[in-house]
């Protein structure tokens, strides 16, 4: 009967109860850090991560760059009148804020669980 | 009383009530239920899986696998020494025996030490016993060798 253990993955690494598991096979990418589950099956090896912080963290910075953007064209068309529009004095920090996030979801990317 | 000894993991039934506590008195020994079944007390408390490296009902565990513990013990070449009350890897035991054959099995008395070594040089596994503790006489039947 297959049994499920609390076990850690840190740089490919399973652990289960101190014990590095040698062989496990990791379900999910496996790059970044992380606690889940061992799923041992006589003598195969599974490991399974958390990934829900995974998701939370790149929802959130969805959210957050989605709502920079929203703002920053609130700026904008704060700043149109008639046929000239001025851009606003936050132009550049906003772009320099929307960027950050999009790079902090790269890194996301790179070291998914 | 019914035992089965399953890769050097024991299994006891009562044929009679009260032949659990004869047996632990008799032989100071510490069965305690487990299922449908009694057994030693060590094994009572037998893990469904072993990991590698790491401990076993005592011992270091030789392999990662899950499964019923005497599969488990199976897998690790483990069996159960009732006499030091400890697992002990199966190529340690160093007991000889030598069973009286009989039409459908052998006999003996006592418990065969699982992991014991018979005239042919062939180590026991499991096997399964019935016996009477009036008269103390172990009939065995379906002995198997590692």
């Amino acid at each position: 009967m297959p049994k499920a253990l609390a076990a850690t993955c840190v740089s490919g690494v399973v652990t289960c109860e101190g014990v590095a598991l040698a062989g496990a096979v990791i379900l999910s990418e496996g790059v970044g850090s992380s606690s889940g589950y061992v799923v041992i099956d006589e003598e195969k090896i599974y490991y399974v991560a958390k990934t829900s912080p995974d998701l939370k963290t790149t929802l959130e910075k969805l959210i957050s760059i989605t709502n920079k953007v929203t703002a920053l064209f609130t700026s904008v068309g704060a700043g149109m009148h008639g046929d000239t529009t001025a851009p606003p004095p936050t132009l550049a920090s906003d772009v320099s804020a929307i960027s950050a996030e999009v790079a902090i979801l790269q890194t996301l990317t790179e070291s998914m669980k | 009383m019914q035992v089965v000894c399953l890769h050097g993991y024991f299994q006891f039934r009562e044929e009679r009530l009260g032949e659990v506590a004869k047996f632990n008195t008799l032989y100071e020994q510490d069965l305690v239920s487990r299922g449908d079944y009694f057994t030693f007390e060590l094994l009572a408390t037998a893990k469904n899986y072993s990991l590698l490296a790491g401990l076993y009902s005592g011992v270091v565990a030789s392999k990662t696998y899950a499964g019923e513990p005497w599969e488990v013990m199976e897998q690790n070449q483990l069996v159960y020494d009732f006499n030091l009350k400890t697992l002990l890897p199966l190529v340690s035991v160093t007991n000889k025996i030598d069973p009286l054959p009989l039409y459908n099995g052998f006999t003996a008395r006592g418990l065969i030490l699982p992991g014991s070594i018979n005239k042919t040089w062939m180590r026991v596994k499991s096997y399964k016993v019935r016996f009477n503790l009036d008269d103390l006489i172990f009939n065995y039947s379906e002995l198997t060798y590692a």
